[in-house]
């Protein structure tokens, strides 16, 4: 490594790095423009070099003198407050702020899946009890078997109702599609009553369906 | 002199240079070592903070320039600066003579 590359290197790791860029670009500048000066007297580059690193004297303490400027605000207010963002802090703040950005994606990060469950024939049994249909806010989903629902969406307030399970209660991020064809079959256990909150969305509840069509 | 004193006046020094014209940071300092006869010892280094400190001041500006396909940081004197200088220079000017009259009655 030659003396110019050393002392800019000492530079460097002397200054914090929200200060240290015009500096060792116009040191760098200026060994370069010394270096050209001397070889037009007849001096070697090394030789130069080693003149241009006293001459400018000790990197350690021309970065003293940058930094005491910072901190007694003889570069401005901006320059005070880059002066405490040292390598060392700023290395601190990045982990602080990566591990912020890893703890706030995993409660960004919808739980369920973005792919619904495969949509399974739920049991049928005749006669079941006609119950109305009805919406219930509180209702609970039916964790039992888990058999996923697939709703087609008929129009605003009317939803057809395919054999399945239901979910919990709340705001279903599933694509509605159009329904595929065959009647809505009835089934004994609770089941789902949708709801449409807006195209796309359907609110999910307990109760008991009929066939074909809801409405509410 | 020593160089202590004359580190002293580096600011002052700076903007009589730029006063001439404007300039990057090495010929400034080659311009001050050759006005001096090489009496300014000073570590060259310094010349950078002190044009920073004039900079914040705004008594001068500066903007990076090519020039033969180099880079360099050209500063200028701005009329905050003009003023500067010319206060300094009457200090300067009243510090001396004060100075001469004390030691010529010694």
């Amino acid at each position: 490594m030659s003396d110019s590359e050393a002392y800019l290197r000492e530079l460097r790791r002397a200054l914090p790095i929200w200060c240290r860029r015009r500096l060792l670009a116009e040191v760098a500048e200026h060994f370069a423009q010394a270096i050209a000066a001397e070889a037009e007297r007849g001096v070697p580059t090394v030789e130069a070099e080693q003149l241009t690193v006293r001459r400018l004297g000790p990197a350690q303490a021309l970065a003293d003198q940058l930094l005491a400027d910072l901190r007694s605000g003889a570069l401005g207010r901006a320059g005070r407050f880059a002066v405490t963002l040292t390598a060392t802090r700023l290395a601190a703040f990045a982990t602080v702020t990566a591990i912020a950005v890893v703890l706030g994606a995993a409660l960004v990060i919808p739980r369920s899946s973005s792919q619904p469950p495969a949509l399974q024939r739920a049991a049928v049994s005749e006669g079941a009890a006609d119950r109305a249909c009805r919406v219930d806010g509180a209702s609970l989903g039916n964790d039992a078997n888990r058999v996923p629902i697939l709703v087609t969406v008929a129009e605003p307030g009317a939803t057809s109702v395919a054999p399945g399970a239901w979910r919990a209660p709340g705001v279903s991020r599933w694509p509605i599609g159009r329904s595929k064809g065959g009647p809505a079959m009835q089934t004994t256990v609770p089941a789902c009553l949708v709801t449409v909150a807006k195209p796309g969305e359907i609110q999910v509840a307990a109760g008991v369906w009929r066939p074909a069509r809801l409405s509410h | 002199m020593e160089g202590d004193a004359l580190r002293g006046h580096l600011e002052l020094l700076l903007l009589a240079a730029l006063a001439r014209r404007e300039q990057h940071g090495y010929a400034l300092i080659e311009w001050l070592r050759t006005q001096s006869a090489g009496a300014l010892d000073l570590g060259e280094g310094s010349v950078y903070p002190a044009l920073r400190r004039l900079e914040a001041a705004g008594c001068v500006s500066s903007s990076w320039r090519t020039d033969g396909g180099r880079r360099r940081r050209v500063y200028r004197l701005t009329k905050r600066g003009k003023t500067r200088l010319r206060s300094e220079r009457q200090g300067w000017d009243d510090l001396v003579r004060t100075v001469d009259l004390v030691l010529q009655a010694s």
